[in-house]
């Protein structure tokens, strides 16, 4: 049962992912790897939480999938690496944790405010640290390239 | 020559406009500029970007310098297709630079050729993308029906007060206030299953992702300047979200609490 339900959560992010990746205008032959990249991250995600309960490592392992596999594309179409990898981050968005936070802040309600402030703030936090660490990398060491190709 | 050099600036200037606009962050827009201006063999390029703000200075090959700057009014929608003409336009001019007249030229055939879906397809895509957010949330059929209508109203809402609403922070207030009035109005009538899954798939988009990425890469980039901005942007749209809401339920139940 429980994975029979993964694999509908997985399906259902790529479809996502592909969705997104078109309203964004990707190119119709891209759009399957906007799709491969949701799910891989969604696929990664579940893996972690399965091991761990902490929000963070998992959406921060989820997004580091997401954005190496963004990389690996870039490289290998020369497109730029946002395009793979800005479908992948509105499926992770932790929506029920941001939801219930901001609903919790409105009515002042402490029990929601316990419970999903510190998800939603360690999920966001996870997630932004997982992308960016790929992709700052990536930039110096292309940097890095860069110099030595000069010198 | 001071032309030659004018013509960089300007073209430098816009191609860096041009990929803020379709949602390149900032570290790509500065590591494109520097390449084409040194495949200009310019001796020092200053660029210095924020994504409201650019600023350039050039010093040619023969000792002539000059500066430029842009503000980029009106907000980014993100459209890859343009990113990805664009980053091949910069990929061939650091292969074989052109004349530099002829930069401007090229820049237009790559913003102006770059094709997009239709808008009938956008919404099918949307809708469809929101089915599937539907899925991952456990929502029911009745709840989808909703979500799709929501999705819609957003559509057009958006297509039509786009001139209005570049501010990103006004667009979110109006959208989480459409999204919460329609939920609330279906669960007030008993339709809904689940009013909360209809708000959270709804407003998925207006939840900074994109944003908040580009700030935790802007200030391990050394961008520290860019990525507190972006940091702060989030803050006030993420306010602007519960804004829309509470106005929402203000509204339609006549109290917050």
């Amino acid at each position: 049962m429980a994975v029979m339900e993964s694999v509908k959560l997985v399906f259902f992010t790529f479809g996502s992912a592909l969705g997104i990746g078109a309203v964004y205008q990707i190119r119709r032959e891209y759009l399957l790897y906007a799709g491969l990249g949701g799910a891989l991250a969604r696929i990664v995600f579940l893996l972690v939480k399965s091991c761990t309960a902490e929000s963070f490592i998992y959406n921060f392992f989820a997004a580091m999938a997401a954005a190496l596999y963004a990389e690996c594309l870039a490289y290998l179409t020369k497109n730029p690496s946002t395009m793979f990898l800005y479908p992948s981050i509105i499926p992770l968005t932790p929506g029920r944790a941001f939801y219930f936070t901001v609903i919790g802040l409105i009515l002042k309600n402490m029990d929601y405010i316990n419970e999903y402030l510190v998800t939603c703030v360690h999920s966001l936090i996870g997630m932004g640290l997982g992308f960016a660490v790929v992709s700052v990398v990536m930039y110096y060491q292309g940097k890095h390239r860069r110099l030595q190709k000069k010198s | 020559m001071k032309e030659d050099l004018n013509h960089l600036l300007g073209f430098s200037l816009r191609l860096g406009e041009q990929m803020i606009r379709c949602g390149a962050n900032i570290e790509r827009v500065s590591d494109t500029v520097y390449r084409v201006c040194e495949s200009y063999h310019c001796q020092d390029v200053q660029f210095f970007a924020l994504d409201c703000y650019l600023t350039l200075s050039l010093t040619g090959a023969d000792g002539d310098q000059m500066a430029g700057q842009q503000c980029i009014h009106g907000g980014t929608s993100i459209h890859m297709e343009r990113l990805g003409r664009l980053n091949r336009l910069s990929r061939q001019i650091c292969a074989h630079p052109p004349a530099p007249e002829k930069l401007d030229v090229m820049l237009d055939e790559a913003v102006s050729g770059a094709e997009s879906y239709s808008s009938g397809k956008t919404l099918l895509f949307t809708l469809f993308s929101a089915a599937c957010l539907t899925g991952i949330y456990g929502g029911s059929l009745r709840d989808l029906s909703i979500i799709l209508l929501n999705c819609v109203l957003a559509f057009f809402s958006v297509r039509y007060l786009r001139k209005l609403i570049f501010n990103r922070i006004i667009y979110n207030v109006v959208n989480a206030f459409l999204i919460g009035t329609v939920a609330i109005f279906f669960a007030q009538i008993g339709y809904l299953e689940s009013c909360h899954t209809v708000m959270i798939v709804n407003s998925l988009k207006l939840i900074p992702g994109i944003p908040m990425v580009n700030s935790f890469r802007s200030l391990l980039s050394r961008n520290e300047i860019n990525g507190t901005l972006e940091l702060m942007k989030l803050l006030f749209e993420t306010a602007a979200i519960a804004g829309g809401f509470l106005l929402s339920m203000f509204l339609l139940t006549g109290s917050v609490l």
